[in-house]
């Protein structure tokens, strides 16, 4: 299946400059979010959502069509 | 305690770091002085915001108008300003604040801070008034007092070239006050380059008040440190620590780059604190840093932003300032006014509840051009909005223009008259407090405390913010104490282990306000106090995610002085600050009645989002508040800082003033 990412600030680059942070890409079927940030090297902690809603954790099982949306830790600034 | 000799520097350096001059300008008197403290004098005051604060208590009476010849305006830096390491060319701007009428406090950096020191002094403290406008030079340790009635009146770019013609040197660097500083706005700002601002507590109208409408800065001296291999180390280990520390990400997006995270964590203040989102995350990307960065920065279209789009401050590595180049509506973003920082894009953007990036830039450039706090001015026409949505105020108020949230033309119309104190925009030029004072409604609305509106960094969400929002002495700051999310079970490790060497070993969920938490809010308050008693910026050296922690500040004092300085004696520092500063407005007549949050935040819950429903408890506040007290060492009742506190970080003489 398909799923979509959108990838923020310095996560950017763990896609080709020219995507700017977003890409769709093939998982397999029940693929968590754990899975797909693995896939794409992120292993640090980060703060992600799924169609912008906020209430799931790294185990949820994403769905075709999705839109995972991650975002750095930020403290100050 | 003292000899003040007239206007001549001393020949011999007696001490490391420092020039060992400080310099004397009565502006009634047209007199001009250099004082030659001794090693002691620095060793109490050590620079920054402390050594502000102690001037301004010697020399200003208790009780003045801060809008009065009485007030006692100070520049002031510290050991460390002008060696070639990240993060030391911060100058702090010290004076009796017109917006809470306790102390103003505001740091800027450039190249402004790092200039002074090559011509000659650790700070300036302005005094007096002149009857008419004038500017100050210091050149290679000369200053004199120049007339100013041509400058007068002009943008701030416009008087950049002007003075850089007349000298005919494009190296002085200019400390200004704008338009908006001449007519006495609240949040008038001072600004350097035309894009660094001592943006906060209404410095830019003290200096306004004293019709001093610039000081000039050119030298050719060096900083002599104690250890100049040390410096070299320090220096060299920074771009090693860029990466590892994710200020690489931090320079390349800028402080502008938080703004879809914020969004993300429920964080971004919107529709004047109404909300932590905008209406959808589309919206908060197109105000966001990687826009910014994408199409906005100079250089973008040909992707050499990196090396045309980043500016820096003497000798930083970072490189975090934006210069932008494109347009609004017709008109010109010149780069020479930079770009917008986090903090002005949420105050021209979410808070107004405008998703234009445009808009927001070229809010900024008006508030560069003019000379005025963006977080003020941007929350104070946020606070107007909210009110004419709720029928407070009318298109007969605002002289036809429709205020309301999203209106980004409506919100540019206003800024303008804001800046000339047309009609309405004389009403808001003193910002929002003093508006709904005038208009007697709108309170309910208000996001500010002692007078100054909140930045951009919700404390609903990051809960220690809450405390330090309302007990800083100088209103709500950003910049005050470390946030609570590099201080959470999933913070990054180097965080973590930053934190560990100042006690903290327990983190805490970002939306908790316990005992572990204001001990949290506490010392990284002192270790940001330090900071700005050291003349450092904090996002290159503080007690977590920054370029270097609080053992590198002791080991760069160590470095520029040669004295023996601790990581304990750098927190004692920033103690010593605080409890100044906090004496200082016990003695103005603020007190713990005045550590407040805005009404709304106590009352109503946040809408959308990751924040959704959330609120500050009154009760959990209020025994943070009193925890807090305890901690400091201040009295629980009155929030003054007590006899033993103060003689602990040496201030005996302050408790006898204040007959404690």
């Amino acid at each position: 299946m398909q799923v979509n990412i959108h990838l923020f600030g310095s996560l950017r680059d763990y896609l080709p400059r020219e995507q700017r942070g977003r890409t769709t890409v093939e998982v397999e079927t029940a693929s968590t979010i754990h899975d797909v940030l693995h896939s794409l090297g992120i292993e640090k902690p980060v703060l992600f959502a799924v169609n912008e809603a906020h209430d799931n954790d790294s185990t949820y099982q994403l769905q075709a069509g999705d839109t995972l949306t991650v975002f750095e830790l930020t403290a100050g600034g | 305690m003292f000899v003040i000799e007239n206007n001549v520097i001393g020949d011999e350096k007696m001490l490391h770091g420092y020039t060992g001059n400080i310099l004397h300008v009565n502006l009634t008197t047209r007199s001009i002085e250099v004082e030659t403290p001794d090693e002691a004098f620095y060793r109490d005051y050590i620079g920054g915001s402390l050594m502000g604060l102690y001037y301004l208590w010697k020399f200003a009476p208790q009780g003045i108008d801060a809008l009065s010849p009485e007030n006692v305006l100070t520049f002031a830096l510290s050991a460390p300003t002008g060696l070639p390491v990240s993060g030391q060319s911060r100058c702090t701007a010290t004076c009796k604040s017109p917006s809470s009428g306790g102390a103003a406090d505001s740091q800027a950096g450039g190249f402004w801070p790092a200039e002074l020191k090559f011509a000659g002094y650790d700070a300036v403290v302005i005094r007096g008034a002149a009857s008419e406008p004038v500017y100050l030079s210091i050149m290679n340790g000369e200053a004199k007092l120049h007339d100013a009635a041509h400058l007068w009146g002009k943008m701030t770019l416009d008087v950049d070239n002007i003075l850089k013609k007349e000298w005919n040197d494009k190296k002085i660097e200019i400390a200004q006050i704008g338009i908006s500083g001449e007519k006495l706005a609240n949040f008038a700002s001072v600004m350097n380059m035309s894009n660094r601002a001592w943006g906060r507590t209404g410095v830019g109208a003290v200096m306004g008040s004293k019709k001093l409408k610039a000081i000039v800065v050119r030298g050719s001296q060096r900083v002599t440190p104690a250890d100049k291999k040390a410096v070299m180390a320090l220096s060299r280990r920074g771009p090693k620590e860029m990466e590892p520390t994710g200020m690489d990400s931090f320079g390349k997006y800028g402080t502008i780059g938080i703004v879809t995270s914020q969004h993300g964590a429920g964080g971004l203040p919107t529709n004047n604190f109404n909300s932590g989102v905008m209406a959808s995350l589309e919206d908060a990307t197109k105000i966001g840093g990687e826009r910014l960065y994408d199409e906005l920065l100079r250089g973008a279209a040909e992707e050499k932003q990196d090396r045309k789009g980043r500016d820096t401050c003497y000798a930083c590595i970072v490189r975090c300032k934006r210069v932008v180049e494109s347009e609004y509506n017709g008109k010109k973003l010149d780069p020479d006014y930079g770009g917008p920082e986090y903090e002005s894009i949420a105050t021209f953007g979410s808070y107004c509840g405008v998703n234009d990036l445009h808009a927001g830039s070229y809010a900024n450039q008006l508030c560069n051009a003019y000379g005025v706090d963006t977080i003020s001015c941007g929350a104070t026409i946020a606070w107007a909005m909210e009110c004419f949505e709720n029928g407070l105020i009318t298109l007969e108020d605002t002289d036809g223009i429709e205020l309301k949230f999203g209106n980004a033309e409506a919100m540019i119309a206003m800024l303008e008259k804001t800046l000339n104190r047309e009609g309405f925009g004389d009403i808001l030029a003193d910002g929002s407090a003093k508006a709904a004072d005038r208009l007697g409604k709108g309170h309910e609305y208000l996001i500010t405390i002692k007078g100054q509106e909140l930045p951009a960094h919700m404390p609903q969400v990051k809960r220690s913010l809450a405390l330090i929002y309302a007990v800083n002495p100088f209103g709500a700051d950003h910049q005050s104490a470390e946030h609570d999310p590099a201080y959470t079970p999933k913070s990054y490790d180097n965080n973590k282990a930053r934190l560990a060497p100042l006690g903290l070993h327990k983190p805490q969920d970002a939306r908790v306000l316990n005992a572990e938490k204001v001990e949290f809010a506490l010392k990284t308050q002192y270790a940001f106090s330090a900071a700005d008693t050291l003349g450092l910026c904090q996002f290159v050296y503080g007690p977590s995610w920054q370029l270097y922690g609080v053992q590198e500040m002791a080991d760069l004092m160590c470095a520029a002085t040669g004295w023996d300085v601790t990581l304990e004696a750098i927190q004692d520092m920033g103690k010593k600050r605080l409890n100044m500063m906090r004496a200082y407005n016990a003695r103005e007549g603020l007190q713990r009645d005045d550590d407040t949050l805005p009404e709304k935040m106590l009352e109503k819950a946040l809408v959308g989002g990751r924040s959704d429903g959330v609120r500050i408890e009154h009760e959990e506040f209020e025994s943070a508040l009193t925890m807090y007290f305890e901690q400091a060492g201040w009295d629980v009742a009155s929030g003054i800082p007590t006899r033993a506190t103060l003689a602990s970080v040496g201030l005996e003489w302050v408790a006898d003033e204040l007959s404690l």
